[in-house]
């Protein structure tokens, strides 16, 4: 894991990455690979700098040292490179308020530059894939909270990038709104051959969405990087929720109760 | 309400999209309360004072006529708006470049906002001395008047609606990595919309109230010459007519401004009902990082 080239089939690379904010360091010698057509989850407690190598990855600011390659390029240097390859799906929809759920779509192309007269009838395969036939001409505020995140789905896949990005994008939905929408995105994950990373603080999600779990511990390094068996028996996964949840924040050995809990949430096991 | 953030930012700025139109205003028992008597007062006062003091309705009425139906009248009337218009149109051209400007590069907006709040605090009255003293053209002075005047607002609503644009909608777009075309038209100036029509709102009452003042020295045509001429002959009647006609002028802009308003700003309404009785976000959102 700490080879400083890229082969042809990493997509994702951070060597020895760190980033500083102005008075204090939000990741610190991150170093970790993503291969093509990996699913890839991570976890950490809340402000592990998890958000922050998303950003990094987008390339909305350069490291303060190390090098950040993705798809071999730097995705802050080469910013519209990066156009049509990538998108991401936020915790929050960040749909504009002032677009139908349909346009809500369609800007995504256009900001990525997809040529206009595929816009409309894209847009609404896409909905339609997502539940949302019918729901095109309502505004954002007019839809549930678990339709403005398929109408962010949508929009990410609508622009058929190589690389997805969630960044804890189930985690404001109730539960079963939050399972059925994984389970899509999976889905469309490895039907579209991309490359999926999801950043979540549910345990129970990483362990169950893809095929390898990052565990990031403060200041933003990693702290295991967890390969996860196609078929876990449910020792096998209790023991790999153990693993990460004390990579995830040692002291939480302490509380013996936290490991065997069905549904930890990093929250809970952070919070003590 | 795509985020708590996103949904304040757009609502944070600009009249209530629920206000009714002029037409419906006016309707108001109050209003014609109000009308009807102010009109019984104006004329009980008028029975008991002098005509220079407080003139009779139909006197008013009767130059009001006089001015609608007669063209070199009414080009006072169309004068002063049109120099209501090219002012405000120039102030705001000028005003969102700078506020702009001044949002996007926070070192050039560390040089410009100083001065256009320097510029806000100046007495209006000041620049009408100085555009006398400076310029001998009475179109330049009025000009140079209404700009200064109403620059500020134009400015610094331009720039806090644009400081006031959720970075996360921003970035969203970003991620997407946007032409700088794009971004303005489908998030910068989306955002900002609802800021520039209280600005617009603003302006034209400070601008009407500032034009008839830069009017008084040296124009001919025009509000503010004729108000000051009918002074001279203590012509009551024409003053309260002159001032009724712009006042209405006003009002008529106001609406104006109101309809184009609600129909750039209609995504707001849309569905409002069904959004209220909708439950806002789960609660498990207040846990996240
Ligand atoms: N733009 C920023 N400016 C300053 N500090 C930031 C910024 N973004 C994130 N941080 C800080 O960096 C740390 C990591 O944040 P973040 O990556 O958002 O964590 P996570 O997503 O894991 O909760 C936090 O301490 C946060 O306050
Ligand atoms: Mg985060």
């Amino acid at each position: 894991m700490t080879a400083s080239t890229t082969g042809p089939d990493t997509v994702i690379a951070f060597d020895h990455v760190s980033k500083t904010f102005p008075g204090h360091s939000a990741i610190s010698d991150l170093d970790f690979r993503i291969g093509r057509g990996e699913l890839v989850s991570v976890v950490g407690v809340t402000g592990c700098g998890k958000s922050t190598m998303f950003n990094l990855t987008l390339g909305l600011f350069p490291p303060t040292a190390g090098v950040v390659r993705v798809q071999d390029h730097d995705p802050h240097r080469d910013f519209e490179w990066f156009r049509k390859r990538v998108a991401v799906v936020f915790q929050d929809a960040r749909l504009l308020p002032w677009r139908t759920a349909l346009q809500n779509v369609c800007i995504g192309m256009k900001f990525a530059g997809v040529p206009k007269p595929t816009w409309d009838a894209t847009a609404r395969d896409w909905l339609a894939r997502l539940g949302l036939a019918g729901r095109e001409d309502a505004y954002p505020h007019q839809l549930s909270g678990g339709q403005r995140q398929r109408v962010s789905l949508a929009r990410a896949f609508a622009v058929d990038p190589e690389l997805i990005l969630c960044d804890e994008s189930f985690s404001a939905l109730d539960e079963i709104t939050a399972q059925t929408l994984r389970a899509e995105f999976v889905e469309l994950v490895r039907a579209g051959g991309k490359t999926g990373v999801v950043i979540t603080h549910n345990i129970g999600e990483a362990l169950s969405l893809g095929n390898r779990v990052l565990v990031l511990r403060p200041p933003g390094h990693l702290a295991d990087d967890v390969l996860l068996p196609t078929d876990a028996t449910p020792e096998e996964t209790a023991a790999l929720r153990a693993r990460v949840l004390r990579a995830m924040n040692p002291s939480a050995e302490l509380d013996p109760g936290a490991a065997a809990a069905p549904n930890t949430d990093i929250a809970q096991a952070g919070a003590q | 309400m795509t985020s708590p953030k996103t949904g304040s930012a757009v609502s944070s700025s600009g009249s209530e999209p629920g206000r009714p139109p002029l037409w419906r205003r006016l309707a108001d028992p109050k209003i014609l309360v109000l009308i009807v008597g102010f009109l019984v007062v104006w004329q009980l006062a008028s029975m008991v004072t002098e005509p220079y003091t407080v003139p009779r309705i139909g006197d008013v009425l009767a130059a009001m006529g006089t001015t609608l139906s007669t063209p070199d009248e009414l080009a006072n009337l169309l004068t002063t708006l049109a120099r209501v218009g090219v002012g405000l149109v120039v102030s705001f051209a000028v005003g969102l470049g700078v506020g702009l400007l001044a949002g996007t590069f926070p070192a050039a907006g560390g040089y410009l906002l100083p001065i256009v709040r320097f510029v806000q605090g100046i007495p209006s009255l000041s620049w009408v001395i100085i555009a006398v003293i400076w310029f001998a053209d009475v179109e330049t002075r009025v000009l140079f008047v209404m700009v200064l005047v109403t620059l500020p607002g134009f400015a610094l609503q331009t720039y806090d609606s644009y400081r006031a644009i959720p970075p996360e909608l921003r970035d969203m777009a970003r991620s997407f990595r946007p032409t700088a075309l794009s971004m303005f038209r489908e998030v910068t100036l989306p955002a900002i919309t609802p800021g520039l029509f209280t600005a617009w709102k603003v302006n034209l009452g400070l601008g009407i109230r500032m034009v008839l003042i830069a009017e008084l020295v040296g124009a001919t045509v025009g509000v503010g010459a004729q108000l000051l001429s009918a002074q001279q002959l203590f012509d009551m009647a024409s003053v309260v007519s002159w001032t009724l006609l712009l006042a209405f002028c006003v009002l008529l802009l106001q609406a104006l401004i109101d309809a184009i308003e609600a129909s750039a700003l209609r995504y707001r309404g849309a569905g409002r009902a069904a959004a209220r009785r909708r439950p806002a976000p789960s609660a498990p959102a207040a846990a996240k990082g």
